[in-house]
């Protein structure tokens, strides 16, 4: 059984597994993930760690999928260890893009383990924690819209929880106009919440400028993915 | 009597008497380096201290000293292994200028280095013109054993200063950022380091992401920007004592922190509402003073070496560009134009020129241009060149450099655009700032 336990204070989603491992996965970062799988059984230091990419609106499933991957992985290489129980949650699915493409249907729900009000509940609720800029801009497109409307649906149903707005650059720009710029991309976000009904006291806005891309990439498509505002879920209290 | 010619386009500056004999013009970026021979200093009397043997302090003092000039582009260095002449103690102070002219050496320094009775080291550095078979300039360095280097650094910048008619650089440090890990999970530390990379230390252990430290020009304490407590703002680092201290507990993030020549303030920028503006910080009552009011991005200030002007970027008029202001505020105007972005100004320790990053066509350069705006010229062209720093004496550049999808390392460029050259650094490197020559 795959459980959420906690989600600790940077979003990362510790999900037991059993007596002999937890893994924990990073959940309010963008693609490609990583996942990191550390055993804490007396069997000594078993550690994989997998990056890959997914597009956002199958994140939750594949992190529960490749979580087993990484478990299972981990475990082969251990063979004093029992075998890694059945995973057998998953959470609900979610699409983001426009109900236009009929060929997919939506995956059966098969229940599920995100715990509502969570970091991994979010994400998977609003379809993205995060969203996307053009080249110098911080204008929020209609995607980008669209997804933190749905963070601000979310953020209605839980009024107790805080949350930190991230705004990130791209690697071309200076140092600190980068960190203004991620500033000037955390705001426009947090105000487009705060215009929905989200209590500014309860939204916080930090830039990392070019400090914590969440591509580790130098071409078109990884800046694409650099210049954004990341909507973390704070730790419970 | 041979007598290098040389052409004075600084002569008011010169320190050079009407007689005198080499030199090294520092403006011609084709010149070739100077033949100069360090033979190692010369132990006056076997001894012993904390630092090693004399004859073993002598070879060391000769190497650092060779190294700091061979690093200007200006000088060559003569491979220690390509003559024979031994230098005897008289020979110091009465080089035997046949012997080192049959190796085509134009320079010669010469040294001694002496323990003194409470441990500690007399260095005695000469330096010689081979051909003209005259003595340059001299100088004696009382130090305790330990400060060898900052001697042997003091008689590399005084055989530069004589030949060059410019003030030396080489006894100075950098502090800069340490840089380690994957890109999505950099580890920065701050380091600090002689001008040279002797002596690298860091000064914070990672758990922090640390940028753009900057010196305070009585060099024992750095400004720097740390996201400690994911409260990103602008603090102070005593070098001596290792504290660290928050300059102020705003709500809104503070970067781009740099002192004033005097040292009692501090400019940056601090970010409100997605608008961002310079203020300063006055260190002794911490009241703060906004300079800048116009909505848009104002940020990486860099105050004039005489305090009274202040030049910073802006994007107020769409993309960013540099002006300059009055160290109140008042009087602000853009200076640069041409195509693409200027970025991170900073104005030169004697004065002439701002240096920056030039941004267009996907690439980082920098160059430099008079305050006024006029005479840009550019130094490098790379994937990404950022982040000028002057060495104390306005003459050299260093900057880091990032290889699309690679490293990040420290790099050196002279004013006249020549010499080139990565900056060893344990582990990648980032946001380079000299100190002044120290005291």
């Amino acid at each position: 059984m795959v459980t959420i336990v906690a989600i600790d204070g940077n979003g990362v989603a510790i999900v037991a597994v059993d007596g002999n491992g937890v893994a924990l996965i990073a959940v309010n970062s963008l693609v490609p993930k990583v996942i990191d799988v550390k055993e804490a059984g007396p069997g000594g230091a078993c550690s994989a760690r997998k990056v890959f990419g997914m597009s956002q609106r199958f994140a939750s499933l594949s992190l529960i999928a490749l979580t087993a991957v990484a478990i299972s992985a981990c475990a082969t290489k251990k063979k004093d260890l029992p075998p890694p129980p059945p995973v057998v949650g998953t959470v609900v699915p979610q699409t983001t893009a426009p109900v236009d493409n009929g060929s997919v249907p939506p995956p059966a729900m098969v229940g599920t383990t995100v715990i509502p009000g969570s970091a991994a509940d979010f994400v998977a609720q609003a379809g993205a924690d995060h969203v996307l800029f053009g080249y110098d801009s911080y204008e929020l497109d209609e995607d980008a819209r669209t997804i933190l409307g749905k963070q601000a649906e979310w953020l209605a149903r839980y009024p107790a929880v805080k949350v930190t707005v991230e705004g990130h650059a791209d690697e071309r720009g200076t140092r600190e106009y980068n960190l203004a710029l991620g500033d000037r991309r955390a705001t426009a976000a947090k105000n487009f919440l705060a215009a929905q009904g989200v209590d500014t006291g309860r939204m916080s806005v930090i830039s990392y400028g070019k400090e914590r891309p969440a591509v580790d990439g130098a071409d078109e498509a990884a800046w694409a993915q650099n210049r954004r505002a990341v909507t973390v879920v704070a730790a419970k209290p | 009597m041979f007598m290098r010619t040389l052409s004075l386009a600084f002569l008011a500056l010169s320190l050079t008497p009407a007689q005198a004999v080499i030199r090294v013009d520092i403006n011609s970026g084709i010149a070739q380096p100077l033949p100069i021979a360090v033979p190692g200093f010369v132990a006056t009397a076997p001894g012993t201290t904390e630092a090693g043997s004399t004859a073993d302090l002598g070879v060391r003092i000769a190497q650092v000293i060779a190294n700091d000039l061979k690093s200007s582009g200006l000088f060559r260095p003569l491979d220690p292994a390509a003559y024979t002449t031994q230098v005897t103690p008289d020979d110091v102070m009465r080089p035997q200028y046949a012997a080192w002219r049959t190796v085509a050496a134009q320079a010669l320094v010469t040294g001694n280095v002496t323990v003194n009775a409470d441990g500690g080291l007399t260095i005695g550095c000469y330096a010689y013109d081979v051909f003209s078979a005259e003595e340059l300039a001299r100088q004696g360095f009382v130090t305790t054993a330990a400060g060898w280097r900052r001697a042997a650094h003091k008689c590399a910048d005084l055989v530069y200063s004589r030949l060059t008619g410019e003030t030396g650089y080489f006894d100075s440090r950098i502090v800069y950022v340490s840089e380690t890990g994957p890109r999505t999970r950099r580890i920065k530390r701050l380091a600090v380091m002689d001008q040279d990379g002797a002596g690298h230390r860091f000064l914070t252990q990672g758990q922090n992401l640390v940028l753009t430290p900057r010196f305070a020009p009585n060099q024992q304490t750095l400004t720097y920007m740390s996201f400690e407590g994911n409260r990103p703002r602008v603090w102070l680092y005593t070098l001596g004592s290792g504290r660290q201290e928050a300059i102020g507990d705003f709500p809104n993030m503070s970067f781009a922190p740099r002192f004033s020549p005097d040292g009692s303030n501090l400019v940056f920028s601090m970010s409100v509402g997605g608008n961002t503006d310079i203020y300063r910080m006055d260190l002794g009552s911490r009241k703060l003073t906004r300079l800048t009011t116009q909505p848009g991005i104002d940020t990486a200030p860099s105050y004039s070496p005489d305090g009274s002007r202040i030049v910073f970027e802006s994007d107020r008029g769409g993309t960013q560009q540099l002006y300059v202001m009055a160290a109140d505020g008042s009087g602000q105007q853009r200076i640069s134009f041409g195509e693409g972005r200027a970025a991170t100004p900073v104005w030169s320790p004697r004065g002439d020129l701002i240096a920056f990053t030039r941004l267009g066509g996907g690439r980082f350069s920098i160059g430099v241009m008079k305050p006024d705006g006029s005479g840009e010229r550019l130094l490098t062209n790379a994937y990404q060149d950022e982040g000028p720093t002057w060495s104390p004496n306005g003459r050299v550049i260093l900057f880091f450099r990032s290889a699309r999808g690679g490293p990040v390392n420290l790099w050196s460029v002279d004013l006249s655009g020549q010499n080139e050259r990565r900056v060893a650094t344990p582990l990648d490197g980032s946001d380079p700032a000299w100190s002044p020559l120290l005291p």
